[in-house]
């Protein structure tokens, strides 16, 4: 029997040009639970950063008064980091500089609305 | 211009390891993208750090960006490669005619005349500095804007709020009030130094280079935030509110953190 993935577009997303790499990990304890990444990422690495930086991101919303934290997008000169959670889980995507944002940005959302 | 935009990222990307990218951070800083000038030029100087050419571009993006230390620093850098880099000499002699140093600005355009004769750039030069006054033509501000005016336009454009904050959390420009009209700003300021960090540090551990932005989408808002470009380690937060367009908070944010960088030089 195979187990049915929690996220179904999870590889869909990973096939995005640019993606280095998708996991889903719980925003509780920062543990992987479906990754899909190539082979020179530390997906450890990046679930504890970006679950890190999801709850920071969490922590400055709620002093700003903008509300709970949807999706964050973290852009630098070598690559690009998003993220967004729903129901205490957290899909994170690392992908390369080039990649479009909004493209990126759209897939992420659409993924996570089709988690099991 | 857009065309020589394409055709020259084009060749970048045929030869990503060429120095295509000198010349298409020009014409991007000539297009007046200035952030992508940036962008492409501090990533060619990643690969190339010791051309004289690429500071040179980049301390001619500093300038049209108003961030005269950068440009000086980059030009500096240019003549330390190249001491008779004419494109670096006449920036020099440029920025000593911005500060009113007219006598300077004479000795550099002499130096890049004696560099390259005959050069048009350096004729054209001269004319500037044969109708620039003896005085500053471009002289300081008398006195820095007042840091709670400083993000008055980004407000305008549709930010809710916008702060300028130090590497330490505190707040140099700008204001967080409450709907119930109390000041937040220096717990938001505290804030920003936390996330900042994580920021640098998750870019740092993934090997993702240097941070340029962060985007926070929120029920009923985006935070955008992002360090100042130069030595500065300031950094920019701009808020929206719901319903505003994806793209408009990394606008704000690009003037935002352009302003911050014209008012910390005049302090």
């Amino acid at each position: 029997m195979t187990a049915r993935p929690v996220v179904p577009e999870l590889a869909v997303l990973a096939r995005m040009r640019g993606v280095r790499a998708v996991l889903l990990t719980a925003l509780a304890d920062a543990l992987p639970i479906e990754t899909s990444a190539h082979v020179d990422v530390d997906l450890d690495a990046l679930a504890a950063f970006a679950t890190a930086l999801y709850r920071r991101a969490h922590q400055s919303a709620t002093v700003a008064g903008v509300g709970a934290v949807r999706a964050i997008s973290l852009e630098a000169d070598g690559g690009r980091l998003a993220a967004a959670s729903r129901d205490g889980l957290l899909l994170v995507v690392m992908a390369e500089r080039e990649t479009n944002p909004g493209l990126l940005r759209l897939a992420l959302l659409h993924a996570l609305e089709g988690l099991a | 211009m857009p065309d020589d935009i394409a055709r020259l990222s084009d060749d970048l990307a045929r030869d990503p390891g060429g120095l295509a990218w000198v010349a298409l951070a020009d014409a991007l800083r000539r297009a007046r993208r200035l952030a992508d000038a940036e962008r492409v030029a501090v990533r060619g100087l990643g690969r190339h750090p010791y051309l004289a050419d690429g500071h040179d571009v980049l301390a001619r993006i500093a300038a049209d960006s108003g961030n005269h230390t950068r440009a000086r620093d980059e030009w500096e850098m240019t003549l330390r490669l190249d001491g008779r880099h004419v494109g670096a000499q006449l920036g020099m002699g440029w920025l000593a005619l911005a500060g009113g140093d007219r006598a300077s600005g004479l000795r550099w355009w002499e130096e890049a005349r004696a560099s390259a004769p005959g050069d048009p750039r350096i004729e054209a030069a001269g004319r500037q500095l044969a109708i620039a006054p003896a005085a500053s033509p471009v002289p300081a501000p008398s006195r820095a804007r007042a840091s709670h005016e400083l993000f008055d336009e980004i407000e305008r454009g549709g930010a809710r709020l916008a702060l300028l904050v130090d590497d330490e959390g505190l707040v140099l420009a700008g204001q967080a009030l409450a709907p119930s009209g109390g000041d937040r700003s220096d717990a938001l300021g505290a804030e920003l130094s936390g996330l900042s960090g994580d920021a640098g540090r998750a870019l740092s551990q993934l090997q993702l280079g240097s941070w340029e932005r962060l985007l926070v989408e929120c029920e009923s808002g985006t935070l955008a935030l992002g360090p100042l470009s130069g030595g500065s380690r300031a950094v920019a937060l701009v808020a929206t509110g719901a319903g505003t367009p994806a793209g408009l908070p990394r606008l704000l944010l690009d003037r935002a953190r352009r302003s911050a960088e014209q008012w910390l030089e005049t302090l």
